[in-house]
């Protein structure tokens, strides 16, 4: 790639509020969209910009999302979306927008109606579609790549995902806030690199990923093998776009937005790098890797005092919550590091005072699968300076936070799947899944209990499994089994959660009062708005009558509405944030149900809670979790 | 200026500094490289077309080499060599024939040697000795650690001039077994030194002094990273220009005069801890810098010569890691003879002229090509003495770490720098007592906490924390600031990059003394501040209250130092006493001073704290030693607010960072949102926003800042009441709070006893 011209602008370029409009760039800044010619004024900050089509402007505000024709003034339809508009993408007929646990899609050919409505397990900060298939980046770490409402692919990453970019149906480019990009062929890391600094946005132009950094890093890497293709250091990047800016009929160049305003189209054809910077970049790693040879040389003989026994051997075992590592007689670990090596970072370390052959270090467990890279400092004594090395890998299972705990009591709330596989498979799955895993058995982490019983058939080949503790556990649970299993479909026979779906009816309860409250609070604002500005007219004429007597009282009965409205707000404030919080509940809540079945009962599950809270009916939520269908269609 | 860098060579691990020196060749051509490394292997190469040919090479055997130094050693034509190991010398002939061996009769190493004809110097630890064909002819013990030794010419026919530079900031100057004179250097020791080579001095002007008085020049560096020149006179010295080192403040391990631009000026040439060299060019009386490289290793070894052609003057050093390199104005693989000089004139703005026949994309080709043979040739090597290692039973290579735990007075904050021969993976550090991570640029960080578990009675863990490297570097350094309170120890497992199977690690252990960040200074007396007194009586020796000190006070010579010449005793009231040491908080700027003798102490302090520890750890050690010694402790009420002043504006600058870190965001908010804030926005909100990223980079470093300036201020309160015979320690998160909201006369007002008496 090179570049092919640069322009500045005169204003900041916020992460990700810039899209390509007509030919000229439109960016949003405050309560604005900038234009080539003239400036948008909105009721709101604007947390979102995209193009549908060609002559659509869509813009997110906090609480709203509305599409705009700009020639014709004309604003094609304006619609409240109550989980927030973090991003959006524009899918082959439908403008999708990430909010708060969800994402809703709109058709603008028919005025803007919601078409589509699925939940994420957390804020979704990234979006990006390809014909029909959607991809969803979230807080959580999880991407999903979705047909229509249906869920094809899903992968937990390192960390929050910030950039998403579709390359075929099943092919996606992926960015990290921790600085890691990369490339997916459904399930399938193909490759991945990684940085220090924040990925801001991914593009994909013509089979090469095209990355940008908060550092102002912009690369192009080629899409099979993550090869470096090109490589730029401009201002720190807000946004990567595709788009021309020519007003030719060239093709589309890759816009890169640096956050002090500067604007560069990148065109493919590249200049090749200079050769000589390359040779002496050879010859560099050339010199480190004789030094460091002839160092491992010298260093290939050692020193006798420091042996230990020629087959010392470090082991790694769980007792309860402890990782406890251990040497044969005559070594002792002086210290120990322990590194995720999915995330890179550093789970556990200790440096004991009481160095001895055995080693006991808790590890704050999460419910996620990591492959560690322990390395362990073995020495003849305590007292040695020379010290030998122990790299080891171990696979941490995903519910590794789950210990047997035989007395513990049995949660009340379960479901039943009847799977069609032998009790053989899924002896197979716990053993993979726990530490020191049984069946039947009953697990306990904290305060959360989890049990799971199997019993297979009499014909051997299906087998009906309960699984009790909470929605959420057993939701991911139901999940891990799918996978192991590589199940397309699972319906559960039955569930009963009760606590969760008081809880949720709870919810919505309150979801609906603030509701209210907020309705009402906006009316009490608008008449105490009305009357601050019938002050300042009665001020300004006493002003020019010169009554100083009423305009002191006029001032103070201003200054009394002033603080009025300033209290408002800060109510209405803390009612939208309760809000907030009780609607992503209620999407968490939604998303777990949803996870105790798989394929097309998951994607039914969904759309049938959705029609439940449009439709006001709470009832048939708690039939909803627990069957799985609503049934108060038929009623 | 420009100067061009070429790799010469890898030899093992160097430990110590002053091992490479350059030696005559053959006549009228090059100088050779002569270097000894760890593994007591002493190699002289000559440099051909670019290349390092090995002239000798010779084991030694037994203990790594600790100096080397060239001379003519009875011969005239300069090209012996002299090789210390531990209290061994060796001479060596040119072709590597041995033909002079002499043992010292002392117990330390020798670190410093210079020969001149008959004359053999030696400086060890505390000893400098002089031998004349090998006979003990002087001697001289100084008080403090000898750092860098030179001999100067013989001046009016007299004994040579010796100059040694010791820890304790003075630079001795000893004729004979005498001490003539010391020169002071106030800021920092002086950790290098070189005379004048006799054909150059400092200043061309004052040729008038020069023949009014014998005189030479000495080119030094010291450990704050300063580096200058001093006239050194038959009766005194004088530090004729000194420069800082700007970038960095890094100790100057090896200086070398030379000149770089003809007939014009000189030029110092300086060696650093952290891997830079310099070139500080001084002319017309205006010292500045006009070359710079870093080999990112400590530099142990700097000297300037003609190695790669007779007539070229260039720079050679020698690493922490055993890698020589070069920087030379020529370019070396132009031509294998060397040019007519007339041609070798240049200036600043004009580099030398270009090279000769062959064209540039050749040599580089060819360089590489034969890099690459070389990688492979070794990869081989490598493997088989792998495979024959493994077979044996599991042992770890000697990889002696270069381990340094310095104390930084201007960031009030402990620099400890690893390295290793070989690049570091990672390195797990744990110190028995509290210390706070100041900062670590180059690798990622991680605190896991210590658990209760791991620790014995004697030996706590406070703190644990995990450097994992991100680049191939051989050396790690951070910042920490150390707890004044408890001693301890810290300690640090430094890995070394490898394959596995094959990877070692090393272990390097440092002592935290109690009052850490203490340093010594020469005088405190100057300004009259309140201070609070401690005396002791009992049945001690100075020597022995000496070692009270020492053990809880860094930068304490193993003897008490009597008074010097011309030091000014106290005119105090009071009868002054033998022995006295200055010491200055490095943070609070809190002074101490020690007077004592045979039987009776006096300490003085404006920090009840520093008094608190003193007095603890004096008792400690006199129970201990069952040796009766009375203490008296007078509070002297004025050093309360003193000292409370003392810390304030720091106090301050913490709460006003954090306040401004908090309206950050509505700030940053406002200015997007807003046409043009910054005609109507009050300047502190301006100032906020102009300077948001410095704000939050403040906030990163001083994210523990604030704690540990308030564990400063409970610390103090502590003490200061168990001196009024109250125990408040449960009135701590009153005082927190005070401290927290900034609030300097309630926090002053909450110090008074009267208020937690019961």
């Amino acid at each position: 790639m090179q570049e092919a011209y640069r322009l500045r602008l005169e204003v900041e370029i916020s992460p990700r509020v810039a899209s390509v409009f007509e030919g000229s760039l439109a960016i949003g800044r405050g309560r604005q969209v900038v234009l080539k010619e003239e400036c948008l004024n909105f009721k709101n900050t604007v947390t979102a910009v995209a193009t549908f089509g060609s002559n659509l402007l869509v813009v997110g505000l906090p609480a709203a999302v509305t599409a705009f024709e700009v020639a014709k003034n004309a604003e094609i339809f304006y619609n409240e979306v109550a989980d927030g508009v973090n991003c959006i993408a524009i899918s082959s007929s439908l403008v999708l927008v990430g909010g708060n646990c969800s994402v809703v899609g709109f058709s603008p050919r028919n005025g803007g109606a919601e078409v589509l409505w699925t939940v994420a397990g957390d804020n979704v900060r990234a979006l990006a579609a390809f014909g029909e298939r959607i991809l969803v980046g979230s807080d959580d770490y999880d991407i999903k790549l979705l047909d229509g409402e249906e869920p094809v692919v899903e992968v937990t990453e390192a960390d929050r995902v910030t950039a998403l970019a579709a390359l075929s149906e099943d092919r996606f480019a992926f960015g990290l806030a921790n600085g890691t990009l990369g490339v997916y062929h459904r399930h399938k890391r193909v490759w991945r690199v990684k940085s220090k600094h924040e990925l801001v946005a991914v593009q994909v132009v013509e089979q090469a990923v095209v990355s940008g950094w908060a550092n102002g890093a912009v690369t192009s890497r080629n899409a099979e093998t993550g090869a470096s293709l090109f490589r730029a250091t401009y201002g720190s990047v807000a946004a990567i776009l595709l788009g021309d800016l020519r007003g030719g009929d060239g093709p589309p160049q890759v816009i890169v937005c640096s956050r002090d305003g500067e604007v560069r189209g990148l065109v493919p054809g590249a200049a090749p790098p200079p050769e000589e910077e390359e040779s002496a970049r050879l010859e560099h790693h050339l010199r480190a890797r004789k030094k460091a040879l002839t160092a491992a040389l010298r260093l290939a003989g050692g020193d006798d005092r420091s042996a230990i026994p020629a087959d010392t051997r470090v082991t790694v075992d769980v007792q309860g919550l402890d990782f406890v590592f251990r040497v044969a007689k005559h070594a002792v670990i002086l210290s120990l590091v322990v590194v995720d090596s999915e995330t890179g970072e550093s789970v556990a370390a200790a440096y004991p005072s009481n160095a001895g052959p055995e080693l006991r270090v808790a590890f704050p467990r999460e419910k996620k699968a990591a492959t560690l890279k322990i390395q362990a400092h073995v020495a003849a004594r305590a007292s040695s300076d020379a010290v030998h090395v122990f790299d080891l890998d171990y696979e941490l299972p995903k519910f590794c936070a789950f210990v047997v705990s035989e007395d513990a009591p049995k949660p009340t709330s379960f479901v039943d799947v009847a799977l069609d596989v032998s009790l053989q498979r899924l002896r197979e799955w716990v053993d993979r899944s726990f530490i020191a895993g049984e069946l039947p058995g009953t697990y306990a982490s904290g305060d959360e209990v989890l049990s799971i019983r199997a019993e297979e058939r009499d014909d051997n080949r299906t087998t009906d499994v309960r699984i009790w503790g909470t929605l959420a556990t057993v939701s991911e649970v139901v999940q891990d089994l799918a996978t192991y299993l590589n199940l397309q479909h699972l319906e559960t026979t039955k569930a009963e959660f009760p606590v969760e779906v008081a809880c949720l009816e709870e919810l919505l309860e309150r979801v609906a009062a603030r509701n209210a409250i907020r309705l009402k609070l906006t009316a009490d604002m608008a008449g105490e708005t009305r009357r601050l500005k019938t002050l300042v007219v009665k001020l300004e004429d006493a002003r020019l009558l010169a009554d100083m007597t009423l305009v002191r009282r006029h001032l103070a009965e201003l200054f009394g509405v002033n603080a009025q409205l300033v209290a408002e707000y800060a109510k209405r404030a803390t009612n939208h944030e309760a809000l907030v919080t009780a609607l992503q509940d209620v999407n968490k809540m939604i998303q777990r149900a949803a996870n105790l079945r798989v394929g097309a009962a998951k994607a039914r599950c969904v759309a049938d809670c959705r029609k439940a809270i449009k439709a006001n009916a709470t009832h048939a939520l708690a039939a909803i979790v627990c069957v799985g269908t609503s049934q108060y269609k038929s009623q | 200026m420009d100067l061009e860098r070429l790799e010469l060579s890898q030899v093992g691990t160097v430990s110590h500094r002053h091992t490479m020196r350059l030696v005559a060749g053959k006549p009228g051509g090059k100088q050779r490289v002569v270097v000894g490394d760890d593994l007591g292997c002493v190699a002289c190469l000559e440099l051909k077309r670019g290349e390092a040919v090995v002239v000798f090479k010779q084991t030694l055997g037994g203990e790594g080499v600790t100096a080397v130094a060239t001379g003519s050693g009875g011969g005239a034509k300069g090209d012996r060599i002299f090789v210390a190991q531990g209290q061994t010398i060796v001479g060596l002939q040119r072709k590597g024939k041995q033909f002079f061996k002499m043992e010292s009769s002392l117990v330390e190493p020798i670190c410093h040697v210079s020969v001149d004809e008959h004359h053999l110097f030696t400086g060890c630890e505390y000893v400098y000795t002089k031998y004349d064909n090998g006979k003990d002819d002087a001697f001289y013990m100084c008080h403090d650690r000898i750092g860098a030794m030179a001999v100067g010419p013989r001046l009016s026919g007299g004994p040579h001039l010796v100059l040694l530079g010791c820890r304790d900031h003075v630079v001795r100057v000893v004729r004979g077994s005498d001490l003539v004179f010391q020169q002071r250097f106030e800021d920092s020791p002086v950790t290098a030194l070189k005379v004048f080579p006799s054909a150059m001095t400092d200043d061309d002007d004052d040729d008038d002094e020069r023949r009014r008085e014998p005189c030479f020049d000495v080119a030094f560096g010291a450990e704050s990273g300063r580096v200058g020149a001093m006239r050194v006179f038959e009766d005194r010295a004088r530090v004729s220009w000194a420069i800082d080192d700007d970038g960095g403040r890094s100790r100057a391990t090896c200086v070398d005069v030379a000149r770089f631009f003809q007939g014009d000026g000189v030029d110092i040439v300086c060696g650093r801890a952290d891997g830079r060299v310099q070139v500080v060019h001084r002319a017309a009386g205006v010292a500045n810098v006009v070359f710079q490289a870093s080999l990112s290793e400590a530099i142990q070894s700097l000297e300037c010569g003609s190695v790669v052609a007779a007539a070229t003057t260039d720079i050679v050093c020698c690493t922490f890691a055993g890698t020589l390199v070069a920087f030379s104005p020529e370019h070396h693989h132009s031509s294998s003879s060397p040019r007519p000089t007339t041609e070798h004139s240049f200036s600043l703005t004009a580099p030398l002229s270009p090279r000769a026949d062959d064209s540039p994309r050749e040599t580089t080709e060819n360089k590489i090509a034969r890099l690459q043979h070389d990688v492979d040739r070794l990869e081989v090597e490598v493997e088989t003495a792998r495979r024959r290692a493994a077979s044996q039973s599991p042992t770890v290579p000697r990889l002696e770490p270069r381990a340094e735990m310095r104390l930084d007075p201007e960031n009030a904050c402990y620099v400890i720098t690893l390295e290793l021969p070989v690049p570091i993976e990672l390195v797990v550090f744990k110190s028995s007592v509290r210390v706070e991570l100041v900062e670590c640029s180059t690798a990622l960080v991680s605190r896991p906490r210590p658990e209760r578990r791991h620790e014995t009675s004697k030996q706590p863990v406070a703190f644990v924390c995990v450097f994992r490297c991100q680049d191939e570097a051989n050396a790690l350094s951070f910042k920490l600031r150390t707890v004044e309170g408890e001693p301890g120890t810290a300690t640090a497992m430094v890995v070394a990059r490898g394959t596995p199977g094959t990877k070692s690690a090393q272990v390097a252990r440092f002592d935290v003394k109690a009052l850490s960040l203490h340093r010594r200074v020469r005088a405190t007396r100057a300004d009259d501040r309140p201070t609070n007194r401690l005396a002791f009586q009992g049945d001690f020796s100075a020597q022995m209250f000496h070692d009270w000190l020492g053990a809880c006070l860094p930068e304490v010579p193993p003897r008490p130092q009597p008074y010097e010449e011309g030091e000014e005793k106290d005119d105090d009231a009071e009868q002054a006493l033998d022995y006295r040491m200055c010491f200055r908080n490095v943070y609070t700027a809190g002074t101490l001073e020690c007077d004592y003798a045979d039987g009776e102490a006096r300490v003085r302090s404006d920090s009840l704290s520093a008094i608190a520890i003193l007095k603890e750890h004096v008792s400690k050690e006199a129970v201990r030693l069952r040796v009766s010694v009375r203490d008296t402790v007078t509070v002297d009420d004025a050093t309360i607010p003193h000292f409370l002043k003392l810390i304030d504006h720091k106090l301050k600058a913490q709460v006003d960072l954090a306040r401004r870190a908090m309206l950050l965001d509505a700030v940053n908010e406002i200015y997007t949102s807003e046409e043009d804030p910054d005609q109507w926005i009050s300047e502190e909100y301006a100032y906020i926003h102009a300077n948001a990223a410095n704000i939050r980079k403040d906030l990163d470093n001083s994210e523990t800042a604030l704690d540990y300036l308030v564990g400063i201020v409970t610390d103090f309160f502590v003490d200061r009441l168990k001196f009024a015979g109250i125990d408040a320690r449960h009135k701590i998160p009153q005082l927190e709070a005070l401290v927290r909201k900034h609030d300097f006369d309630s926090t002053l007002a909450f110090f008074d006893p009267s208020l937690h008496r019961s």
